[in-house]
């Protein structure tokens, strides 16, 4: 897959997931969980999923990509609505394409579920918690997989601390 | 033909229910996202006028605006499950004082960790770093426990260090540090600063309050596995 193939997925599963909101329509909350799997994936996989390269913004991670272009409705279609007494919704499903690999689209899901109650203030500090986040100053590079193996270093060292102290 | 009529009109009604519903859902989200939008201006505008007013409110106060470009004042928060203080705001006038290296400290090192300890702590007696940088390594390295690879990473070699505990809202627990710090070895007494920091204690203490909840934690998205 290219890389704009490989983020255009991404977009689509995270959409395909986002069953009640569509926050994710929103770039902003877009931009975030992309991060977020992104960097899930590098302390797990030592890799991130997509190839974007992300900064420390203002606000939040930026992507040197506008991902607004990948919002694209019509690669969704709507598998089934569901319905209650006061909310009205449909579940998306993305089109057959080229999947990305099982376990880099499990995380994409399990992140949608932690994240399927939480505003988007809440979603942004848990983005701006994370370390390579907290560990750097607005307009820094976070090479997220470098930063990966600094956190597992670092979180050894701090567990180490704990129980030589406590 | 009455009967063509009725279905005709009904599958009309159909497509414009579903056309509204449509709609409707569309609707939705695009209110979702100016509400979402919203509520992040909100937040950046809470941050904001907190982190940078407050910061420089308390830098004019003690008078960085007649030679601002040797002090700095840095607010640090303690994650306890990391074991870390993190830097959540910086002032100073000049730039090549505002970024660092790394924005993750050590708890048993630099003037945080003798605050941390003490409550509130002054040293005014660091050797001139351009005249005498190995004795200034020495000096840091001996009371404040750095290296000397680490002092040289030091943005800012600065003369005078003072830093302040900021306790909970129960007074109890620490939960934050300031420090002020500057250049100039005799810009402030410890007397000064002393009471600059117990006339503002409460109002420290209220911000940190204020702002604690909203700051980004480590242990937060650790929790969460991220």
């Amino acid at each position: 897959m290219s890389n704009r193939e490989i983020i255009q997925e991404v977009v689509d599963v995270i959409l395909e997931n986002d069953v009640a909101t569509g926050y994710c329509h929103n770039e902003d909350y877009l931009k975030v969980i992309v991060y977020l799997s992104d960097w899930k994936s590098c302390l797990e996989f030592q890799k991130p999923i997509t190839p974007i390269r992300w900064k420390h913004g203002e606000i939040g991670p930026e992507a040197d990509i506008d991902l607004s272009n990948f919002i694209r409705p019509e690669r969704l279609s709507i598998k089934q609505k569901i319905s209650d007494l006061w909310n009205n919704f449909f579940k998306l499903s993305k089109a057959k394409t080229q999947r990305l690999k099982i376990n880099e689209e499990k995380i994409v899901e399990e992140l949608m579920v932690k994240l399927s109650e939480m505003p988007l203030s809440e979603v942004y500090r848990l983005a701006n918690s994370t370390f390579p986040m907290i560990t750097t100053s607005t307009d820094d590079k976070l090479k997220l997989r470098e930063f990966s193996n600094r956190y597992k270093h670092s979180h050894l060292k701090a567990t180490l601390s704990f129980v030589e102290h406590g | 033909m009455s009967i063509i009529f009725v279905l005709a009109s009904l599958a009309m009604i159909g497509i414009g229910f579903v056309d509204t519903f449509m709609a409707k859902t569309y609707g939705e989200v695009v209110t979702n996202n100016l509400k979402l939008r919203n509520e992040n201006q909100a937040i950046v505008e809470v941050l904001g006028k907190f982190r940078k007013h407050y910061a420089r409110s308390l830098a004019q106060d003690l008078g960085f605006d007649l030679d601002a470009s040797h002090h700095r004042i840095t607010f640090y928060v303690f994650d306890e499950k990391n074991n870390y203080f993190y830097r959540f705001h910086r002032h100073s006038s000049n730039p090549n004082y505002l970024g660092t290296t790394n924005n993750q400290y050590s708890p048993t090192q630099g003037c945080i960790c003798k605050a941390w300890e003490s409550g509130f702590h002054f040293d005014n007696q660091f050797p001139d770093p351009v005249k005498r940088y190995a004795a200034y390594c020495e000096y840091t390295r001996k009371l404040y426990n750095y290296t000397h690879d680490e002092v040289q990473q030091l943005k800012m070699k600065s003369r005078l260090y003072c830093s302040w505990a900021i306790k909970d809202t129960d007074g109890i627990g620490n939960v934050a540090v300031v420090v002020v710090e500057s250049t100039e070895p005799n810009k402030w007494s410890e007397q000064e600063l002393h009471d600059f920091f117990v006339q503002r204690r409460e109002a420290l203490r209220q911000y940190i309050a204020t702002i604690h909840p909203i700051l980004p934690k480590l242990s937060d998205a650790s929790n969460l596995g991220l």
